[in-house]
């Protein structure tokens, strides 16, 4: 399998920070078979492929937040069509109906044949642009991303808690178990990572 | 090599704060440098700014900067590996504050360590101090000239750091060696003697050995150890050891105080009485006093003055104490056969009771002392050359409850010996149950592992110049590691004492092996015995007699 048959899930289309970026989910009247609600989940591995110096790299996020967005809601006047036929007389209340979702930049690899080499969780110094195409992030590949030096790396852990703030410890969470279950040689140095996690944002709660 | 930076003055005078990324090349203890201009006396006597190494001593060790506690939840996971899988360098993490003592920069003209009583300022870069400057200024002392090599700086690696002792330093001075019992206080005299004994030296030693540890000492006198012992000019050491049964102490050489410490309870008529024969029959000049001779002058002047009673009282207390083996009116122990230059001589006290032993070294040590004066008084004497003791057990002989014949005698040596050649080595476990006077007057200390409280207060108050930081080291030396201090070395420090060339004797008997063994024997039982029922008609032993 390789990495262009993954699942377009929706485009750039906005950026809060070189880190942090928007992207739309593509509904049905963008794209033919439009992703499953699973494939955009919070939580999700997504990744932007591009060329750059020559290079096909894949720019790795994950998806930490999303927002929905309706232009048509506190609009209280008359419509001049039925709701059964707004699609034909007007198709922007319908396309006009947005899910965004903010997208975590965690770091890149280098893609050669259609898979994942080289992965490095340091910023990317190159931007992403405005309709690059996100994709879904594989299971076996968010673990090939993984893979720093021979053994399992979070790199991008501080960036995360930075980015997504209160949701941080939830998707570090949901990541951290994964590869636990995945790479149960490394599980005891990732747990003593998830544990201190938890009690962080948890006592930081409490206290 | 730098290894590190001044970061801010400490809490005492004389303390600095250094900042350095890991922690394994400084340790406690360890010395450092940095360099500063420093106004000297030039040899033409004017003063003038020289750039000196002003040394400093590393008294502590605080860690800065590390991995936080929570990376150290699982003992099974190392905080590196945490570390690592979030990105986090595991190189050059720690960060230690090690805090230094200024000693001060080497004064070639005084010998010694001159404090310049400032700390460097921060932003100085510090060094460590090299192996040939530290063997320099350390001690005062050459190889191969008359110096003790006792061992190695102990936070350098085995035989980086060679530490020789002056040996005319510290037998002029005195010594103590203290330390708790199975740390090596024995190994560490045996050294000593060992390298007294080299050709640079030829000592004349006495050891009183009241367990009987030093025996093996004579193995310097093998052949196999003669590239160790054996001079170019034929010299080579010679070892006498003498057991209980050889050591007699003769009548004649006896003190009224010591007649009186060993007579039973007289009373005043009666020391009266004793007092005036034994000054009669001392001033007769005989060598040869027999209890006979004692018992008849003291008759005689119990009837000039009319004390008959109180004489015929004295008659069976004179017996009493002096009709033992250790007492004889001619054998006595001969200074010139007991020291001589190149000669060590070893008497085991094993057998012997605390109050003879005692009795002994008073004896002797005061004829020595007599001799040592007579001879720098220009008068005749049996020892034209300064000589050595070395008191094993030391609190048997000067006990700090003043219970002994033999702490006078030692007092004044070891307030006087220095002009007169008479050098004390005092070893002991107990430095709490030492006089004070005494362990005060051992200018040259080394301190080995010693755990009671008490004989650590002992230490602090009797040993001056050592700092804080390397007492609370004591309770932590491992057997074999001491500190030196005192008048022989410039600056106290931190010791691996060598190892020896002769047999160490002194370890603690292997009690299982013993009893395993023993029990055997008796198992064995003795020969020609057979069991009951293995004698001969013991089947027809129950039959009823017809």
């Amino acid at each position: 399998m390789t990495l262009e048959n993954d699942t377009e899930v929706g485009s750039i289309i906005g950026s809060n920070s070189h880190i942090d970026y928007v992207g739309e989910i593509y509904t049905e009247t963008m794209r033919e078979s439009p992703p499953e609600p699973t494939d955009f989940e919070f939580g999700q591995f997504v990744y932007v492929l591009k060329e750059v110096q020559g290079q096909q790299r894949a720019f790795i996020g994950i998806i930490y937040d999303t927002q929905l967005v309706d232009p048509d809601q506190g609009r209280s006047g008359p419509r001049l069509a039925q709701p059964d036929e707004q699609n034909i007389f007007q198709p922007s209340y319908v396309d006009e109906k947005q899910v965004l979702t903010g997208i975590a930049l965690l770091g890149y690899a280098e893609v050669e044949d259609g898979e994942l080499v080289n992965p490095e969780h340091s910023i990317p110094r190159w931007t992403l642009e405005i309709d690059d195409v996100v994709r879904k992030l594989s299971e076996e590949d968010v673990i090939r991303f993984h893979e720093v030096d021979e053994e399992v790396r979070l790199e991008y852990y501080q960036r995360i808690v930075d980015v997504a703030g209160g949701f941080a410890e939830d998707i570090l969470s949901q990541v951290l178990t994964e590869l636990k279950e995945e790479k149960p040689g490394e599980a005891d140095a990732l747990d003593v990572i998830q544990k201190n996690l938890e009690w962080q944002t948890k006592m930081g709660g409490v206290e | 090599m730098v290894v590190g930076i001044v970061s801010e003055p400490g809490e005492g005078s004389n303390e600095f704060v250094i900042v350095t990324p890991d922690d394994t090349e400084i340790k406690t203890g360890e010395f450092v440098y940095y360099t500063s201009d420093v106004e000297v006396r030039n040899d033409d006597g004017e003063i003038e700014e020289q750039e000196k190494k002003i040394f400093a001593r590393v008294t502590g060790r605080e860690q800065q900067r590390g991995f936080p506690d929570q990376f150290m939840a699982d003992p099974g996971v190392s905080p590196n590996a945490v570390a690592r899988k979030l990105g986090i360098s595991t190189d050059g993490v720690d960060l230690y504050n090690i805090t230094a003592t200024v000693i001060g920069y080497y004064d070639e003209q005084l010998n010694d360590f001159t404090n310049p009583r400032i700390v460097p300022e921060p932003g100085t870069e510090i060094s460590l101090a090299s192996d040939s400057d530290l063997e320099d200024y350390l001690t005062e002392a050459e190889p191969e000239e008359g110096s003790a090599f006792i061992g190695d700086l102990i936070h350098r690696p085995p035989e980086r750091t060679k530490i020789h002792l002056p040996i005319d330093a510290f037998t002029s001075t005195h010594l103590s060696v203290l330390a708790s019992t199975g740390s090596g206080k024995s190994y560490t005299a045996s050294v000593l003697v060992e390298e007294m004994m080299q050709p640079d030296s030829r000592a004349a030693i006495l050891v009183l050995d009241p367990h009987g540890e030093y025996g093996s000492l004579d193995d310097m006198e093998e052949e196999e150890l003669s590239d160790k012992f054996r001079g170019d000019d034929g010299y080579s050491p010679e070892v006498q050891i003498k057991r209980p049964d050889d050591i007699q102490i003769r009548i004649s050489e006896l003190s009224l105080g010591d007649l009186f410490s060993i007579i039973d309870d007289p009373s005043d008529p009666q020391e009266q009485v004793l007092a005036e024969a034994w000054n009669q029959l001392q001033s007769e000049e005989d060598d040869y006093i027999s209890i006979n001779n004692i018992q008849d002058k003291v008759e005689e002047v119990g009837e000039e003055k009319d004390l008959e009673s109180s004489a015929r009282a004295l008659d069976w207390r004179i017996d009493k104490a002096l009709d033992r083996d250790l007492f004889d009116h001619s054998n006595h122990l001969s200074l010139p056969e007991l020291l001589e230059p190149g000669q060590c001589t070893v008497l085991q006290l094993d057998t012997m009771d605390l109050r003879d032993q005692q009795m002994l070294v008073s004896v002797l040590f005061r004829k020595i002392n007599q001799e040592r004066v007579a001879h720098e008084k220009d008068r005749e004497s049996e020892l034209e050359f300064p000589v050595f003791g070395l008191l094993e057990e030391g609190h048997r002989f000067a006990p700090a409850d003043g219970d002994a014949r033999s702490l006078p005698v030692l007092s004044t040596i070891l307030s006087e010996g220095r002009k007169f050649g008479v050098g004390i080595g005092i070893i002991s476990q107990r430095p709490s149950k030492i006089d004070d006077d005494v362990l005060s007057q051992c200018k040259t200390q080394i301190i080995m592992q010693i755990q009671n409280p008490l004989d650590q207060d002992a230490v602090k108050k009797g040993v001056e110049d050592v700092g804080e930081d390397l007492l609370s080291e004591l309770p932590g030396l491992t057997p074999g590691q001491a500190i030196i201090a005192g008048d022989s070395v410039n600056t106290p420090f931190l010791t691996r004492i060598r190892e020896r060339h002769t047999e160490h004797e002194a370890e603690s008997l292997e009690a299982t092996k013993r009893w395993q063994q023993n029990w055997k024997e008796q198992q064995r039982g003795p020969e020609g015995v057979a069991e009951p029922e293995d004698e001969e008609g013991a089947e027809n032993r129950d039959q009823p007699l017809d």
